[in-house]
C-alpha cells in the first residue's frame, strides 16, 4: 500500500498543498480531480520526489522512487535523440537488459524518428511506454489522456486494465470525466490544496456534480457576456 | 526591427548581468577573449586565415535554427524576416572583419563578409529527417546528441591532425586533440532536465562513475586516431607531450561532468569556470578541484537520486 500522510507543499509563501492523506492500494486505479493549479501535478511530483516536501510518502521499499512510474504532463524530450534511442535511455537507467523495442511499440511510433519532431501526442505516448517498459509497482500518470488520438485512449484505457491485473498501485489524473469513470477505482477531488472528497465508484457523480457547481455557481453566473 | 535589434542587445546584456558580471566589464571581457583566440589562432596555425572564415561562417550558420526562423517567421513580414536575418548575420561576423582588416587581410575580410551574408539564406537549420548514425547507441544521451550536432568539428580536427603530419607542424595536431576534447566537454556543459536525473536507479557514487566511464571510453574512441597519428608521426620528446595533453584533457572531462552536477540544477557555472580557467593555467589544481566537485555532486545527486 502507497500511504501518504500529511503532505504539505509550499512554493515561496504560497501553499499549494496542504496536508493530503491518501491511500492507495495494489490493485486500484486512483484519480485525482480538480482545477487547473489545484495542485495535481505538484503532488505527483512530491509523490515521485521530483519536489521536495513535508509529511511522509511510505511504501514497502526504501527508495520509493526506483519503484515508481512517473508520466509527465508535458515529457521533456532532447535534441536529436530517436524514439528508439530514447526508450533505450530509460530502459538503461532502470537497468532493463535487451528489451525488443519494435516488438514493444505499442502504440506504433516512428521509432527512429528524432523524439523532439514527434506531435504533441506522440511524444506523449513515447513517454508513456517508456513507463510501460519499466517493471514498476507504481504507475503516476499525469494526464495520459491528454492530446492523445482517441484510438490511443482505447489502448491506454485497456492498458490501464492490465495494470490493474498485475496488481499495481496506478494514480492519474485527467480533465476528460468520462475517461475517469471508466478507468478508476477511486476519485479524490483536489482543492485550494486539499483532497475536499473522496468517493468510490458509484458514487462518481458526487464528484462530479461538486465540479460543476464550481464551476457553474461560482463562475458562469458571475461573468458578463455583454 | 530597430527594436528586435535593441531587444538582442538587452538580452545580451541580462545573460552577463545573470553571469554576475558588471555587463559593462562583461563586454569588455568578451571583446579581450575574442582577441586572445583570434591571436592565439593566427600565431600556431598554417592557412590560419581559411580556417578562421571557417570558424565564423560556421558559428554565423547557427544563427539560422529552425526555432529562430519560425519565431522571426512569426515576428516580421517576408520582406523585413530577410532584411533582419542579413543584418544580423552582418552584425555577428563584423568583429571577424575588423580583425582580419586589422592583420591586413582585406580580400579575407570581404570575403567573410559577403559570405556571412550568404548564409543568411541558410535557414531552418536543425530540421533534420534523416538520422544522423553514431557510434554511441548503447548509451544514448549526452555523446549522441553531442556527435549530432557538432560531428562536423570531428571531422576538422582529423583533418588538422593530416595536415600537421603533412606540413610536420606538432603543434597544429595537438590543436586538433585539443578541438576534440573541448568538444566532447562541451557536450556536458548544459545541465539536463531533472526527469533524467531521477529516472536513474542508482546511488549518486554508480551514477556518476558511469557518467564518467561513458564519457572516457567515448572521448577516448574520438581521440584515438590522432593520438596513434601524433604518437607514430612525432615520437620522440612530442609523445611525452601528446600523453600529458591526453591525460590533463581526460581530468578536464571528469572537472566538467562532475562541475555539471556540483552546480546543478543552474546552468551558470561561475565557479565551475573559474576553476577551469586556472587549472589551465597551472593543471595541478585539478587535483584540488576534482575531489570539491565530486563532494559537491554527491551531495547534488543525493537529494534527486534517493528518497
Amino acid at each position: 500500500m502507497l500511504s501518504i500522510h500529511q503532505l504539505s507543499k509550499s512554493f515561496a509563501k504560497k501553499q499549494i498543498l496542504d496536508g493530503i492523506e491518501l491511500q492507495c492500494k495494489p490493485g486500484e486505479v486512483n484519480g485525482i480531480v480538480g482545477e487547473n493549479g489545484a495542485g495535481k501535478t505538484t503532488l505527483f511530483r512530491c509523490i515521485a520526489g521530483l519536489e521536495s516536501y513535508t509529511g511522509k510518502v511510505k511504501y514497502q521499499t526504501n527508495n520509493i522512487k526506483n519503484t515508481i512510474g512517473f508520466l509527465e504532463t508535458n515529457p521533456e524530450f532532447l535534441s536529436k535523440i530517436t524514439g528508439k534511442e530514447y526508450l533505450q535511455l530509460i530502459s538503461n537507467a532502470r537497468k532493463i537488459k535487451s528489451v525488443d523495442f519494435a516488438a514493444q511499440n505499442i502504440f506504433e511510433l516512428p521509432l527512429q524518428q528524432y523524439a523532439e519532431t514527434y506531435s504533441t501526442g506522440m511524444k506523449k505516448k513515447l513517454a508513456l511506454t517508456s513507463v510501460l517498459l519499466q517493471s514498476n509497482d507504481i504507475f503516476i500518470l499525469d494526464e495520459p489522456f491528454n492530446g492523445v488520438d482517441i484510438q490511443s485512449n482505447l489502448i491506454i484505457k485497456e492498458l490501464l486494465k492490465k495494470l490493474k491485473e498485475k496488481g499495481k498501485i496506478v494514480l492519474l489524473s485527467s480533465h476528460i470525466f468520462s475517461t475517469l469513470q471508466d478507468t478508476c477505482d477511486h476519485l479524490h477531488y483536489l482543492k485550494a490544496g486539499k483532497i475536499q472528497k473522496t468517493v468510490e465508484k458509484k458514487n462518481f457523480e458526487i464528484i462530479e456534480n461538486l465540479m460543476k457547481d464550481a464551476a457553474l455557481e461560482e463562475k458562469i453566473k458571475n461573468f458578463n457576456i455583454k | 526591427m530597430k527594436f528586435y535589434f535593441i531587444l538582442q542587445y538587452k538580452r545580451i546584456y541580462r545573460h552577463i548581468d545573470e553571469f554576475g558580471v558588471i555587463p559593462f566589464i562583461g563586454f569588455a571581457i568578451l571583446i579581450v577573449i575574442f582577441i586572445g583566440i583570434s591571436k592565439t589562432i593566427f600565431s600556431n596555425l598554417p592557412s590560419a586565415n581559411y580556417f578562421y572564415i571557417l570558424i565564423g561562417l560556421s558559428l554565423s550558420v547557427k544563427l539560422g535554427t529552425v526555432q529562430r526562423t519560425v519565431f522571426l517567421k512569426k515576428c516580421f513580414p517576408k520582406q523585413t524576416f530577410w532584411k533582419v536575418r542579413m543584418l544580423e548575420n552582418t552584425f555577428f561576423i563584423l568583429p571577424f572583419s575588423i580583425f582580419l582588416i586589422y592583420k591586413q587581410l582585406y580580400l579575407e575580410a570581404i570575403a567573410i563578409h559577403v559570405l556571412a551574408i550568404g548564409t543568411s539564406f541558410l535557414n531552418n537549420i536543425g530540421i533534420q529527417s534523416k538520422t544522423i548514425p553514431t557510434p554511441f547507441g548503447k548509451k544514448p544521451f549526452e555523446f549522441i546528441i553531442g556527435f549530432r550536432n557538432s560531428f562536423w568539428v570531428f571531422i576538422l580536427a582529423y583533418a588538422l591532425t593530416y595536415i600537421s603530419i603533412a606540413v610536420g607542424n606538432y603543434n597544429l595536431g595537438v590543436f586538433g586533440l585539443i578541438v576534440v576534447f573541448v568538444t566532447c566537454m562541451s557536450h556536458y556543459s548544459k545541465p539536463e532536465p531533472l526527469y533524467y536525473i531521477w529516472i536513474h536507479s542508482l546511488t549518486p557514487k554508480a551514477f556518476l562513475y558511469d557518467k564518467i566511464k561513458t564519457a572516457i571510453i567515448f572521448t577516448g574512441l574520438l581521440v584515438l586516431p590522432i593520438i596513434i597519428a601524433l604518437s607514430i608521426y612525432f615520437p620522440l620528446l612530442e609523445l611525452q607531450f601528446t600523453l600529458l595533453f591526453t591525460v590533463i584533457g581526460f581530468c578536464f572531462i571528469m572537472l566538467t561532468i562532475l562541475g555539471k552536477y556540483h552546480n546543478y540544477p543552474s546552468n551558470i557555472p561561475l565557479f565551475q569556470t573559474f576553476a577551469m580557467l586556472v587549472s589551465l593555467v597551472f593543471p595541478p589544481l585539478l587535483f584540488l578541484f576534482i575531489p570539491i566537485f565530486y563532494k559537491k555532486s554527491i551531495k547534488n545527486l543525493n537529494s534527486i537520486l534517493t528518497c
